[in-house]
C-alpha cells in the first residue's frame, strides 16, 4: 500500500471518528438537557410531598395536581410514587419514595389522564383522574 | 511499505490511542456537567421536606396528636403517645436502606427526654421548632416541639 492510500484512509477513519464522537455527545446533551427528565422529577417531587402533606392532615382531603401529566404514567404505591412514559423499561422509571405511618397505604395507576387528584379516605391515599 | 509510511502509521496509532481516552473523557465528564445541571434544576430544600413530614408528628392521630371522640385535635399532643413505639408506628424507615432518607430525633423544650426514628445517628442538619400544646391527662400546658432533622447519612 502506498503511503497516499494510507494517508486517505487514516484521514477517512479520523473523520469518522470525530463524526461519531460529534453525535454521541449531541445525543447524551440532548437526552439531559430534554425538559421531560427535569419535568418528570418535578411531578415525582410534587407527588412525594404531597402524599407527605395528606398523611399530617387528619382529616380526608382531596388535592388536585395543578398541572397536565396526560404524558406520563403514573403509579403510587404505598413506599414510593413512580413516574415514566409508556413502554419504558422500569430502570429510567422516576421513583421517589416515603414513610407512611402504619396502617397508611397508598393506591392509584393513571396512564394519560390529564388531571390527577390525590384523595385521602381515612388512611388510604388514592391516586385517581380528577372529576 | 517504507519505514517512513509504517512510523506515520504508528505514530497515528498512538495519537489515536491518546485521542480516544481524552475524548472518553470529555463525554462523561459532559455527562456528569449535564447529569448535576439536572439534579440542580429539580432541587428541594432540605427545610421544605422536612417540614412537610414533620406534619404528621403535630397534626396525626396516627402520630402524637391528641383525639378525643373522634375529634383530632392538631397541633395538640398526647404527652401518653410520645413514645418510641408511637414513633415508630407513624414513621419507621427500612432498616438497611433508611439512614438515605429523613430521619429524626423529637423532644419536648420542657422535657430532657427524646425520642429517635429507627436510622437516626445524630448527624442533624437541620431543626425544627413548633409552638404545641401538650395534653397530659386533664392538665393542658404549652410547649415547643424540637424536631432535629437528618438527612442522608453516609456509610
Amino acid at each position: 500500500m502506498n503511503k497516499k492510500a494510507v494517508s486517505i484512509i487514516m484521514m477517512i477513519i479520523e473523520i469518522l471518528v470525530v463524526i461519531t464522537a460529534g453525535v454521541i455527545t449531541t445525543q447524551i446533551a440532548n437526552s439531559y438537557a430534554s425538559s421531560d427528565i427535569v419535568e418528570r422529577s418535578r411531578i415525582a417531587n410534587d407527588l412525594e410531598l404531597m402524599v407527605n402533606v395528606l398523611v399530617g392532615i387528619p382529616s380526608d382531603a382531596v388535592v388536585e395536581y395543578p398541572e397536565d401529566v396526560s404524558g406520563y404514567v403514573i403509579s403510587l404505591t404505598s413506599d414510593k410514587v413512580s413516574v415514566f412514559t409508556k413502554n419504558e423499561n422500569l430502570i429510567t422509571h422516576t421513583t421517589r419514595r416515603y414513610n407512611l405511618p402504619e396502617g397508611f397505604k397508598a393506591e392509584g395507576f393513571e396512564e394519560g389522564t390529564k388531571r390527577v387528584c390525590l384523595t385521602k379516605r381515612n388512611k388510604v391515599i388514592f391516586l385517581e383522574g380528577c372529576l | 511499505m517504507s519505514d517512513v509510511g509504517e512510523s506515520e502509521i504508528s505514530m497515528k496509532t498512538v495519537y489515536w490511542i491518546i485521542a480516544a481516552f481524552v475524548i472518553g473523557l470529555i463525554i462523561t465528564a459532559f455527562a456528569f456537567v449535564l447529569a448535576s445541571h439536572n439534579a440542580r434544576l429539580n432541587n428541594m430544600p432540605i427545610e421544605l421536606r422536612g417540614e412537610l413530614i414533620a406534619l404528621r408528628f403535630v397534626n396525626s392521630p396516627d402520630c402524637f396528636a391528641y383525639q378525643e371522640e373522634g375529634r383530632v385535635l392538631a397541633g395538640v399532643l398526647d404527652k401518653s403517645k410520645f413514645t418510641l413505639e408511637q414513633l415508630n408506628r407513624c414513621y419507621k424507615t427500612e432498616p438497611e436502606t433508611g439512614f438515605r432518607d429523613f430521619n429524626f430525633r423529637l423532644k419536648l423544650a420542657s422535657s430532657d427526654r427524646s425520642i429517635n426514628t429507627n436510622n437516626y445517628f445524630n448527624v442533624d442538619k437541620l431543626t425544627i421548632r413548633q409552638k404545641v400544646l401538650v395534653r397530659d391527662g386533664e392538665k393542658i400546658s404549652s410547649d415547643e416541639l424540637l424536631i432535629f432533622v437528618q438527612d442522608k447519612v453516609r456509610r
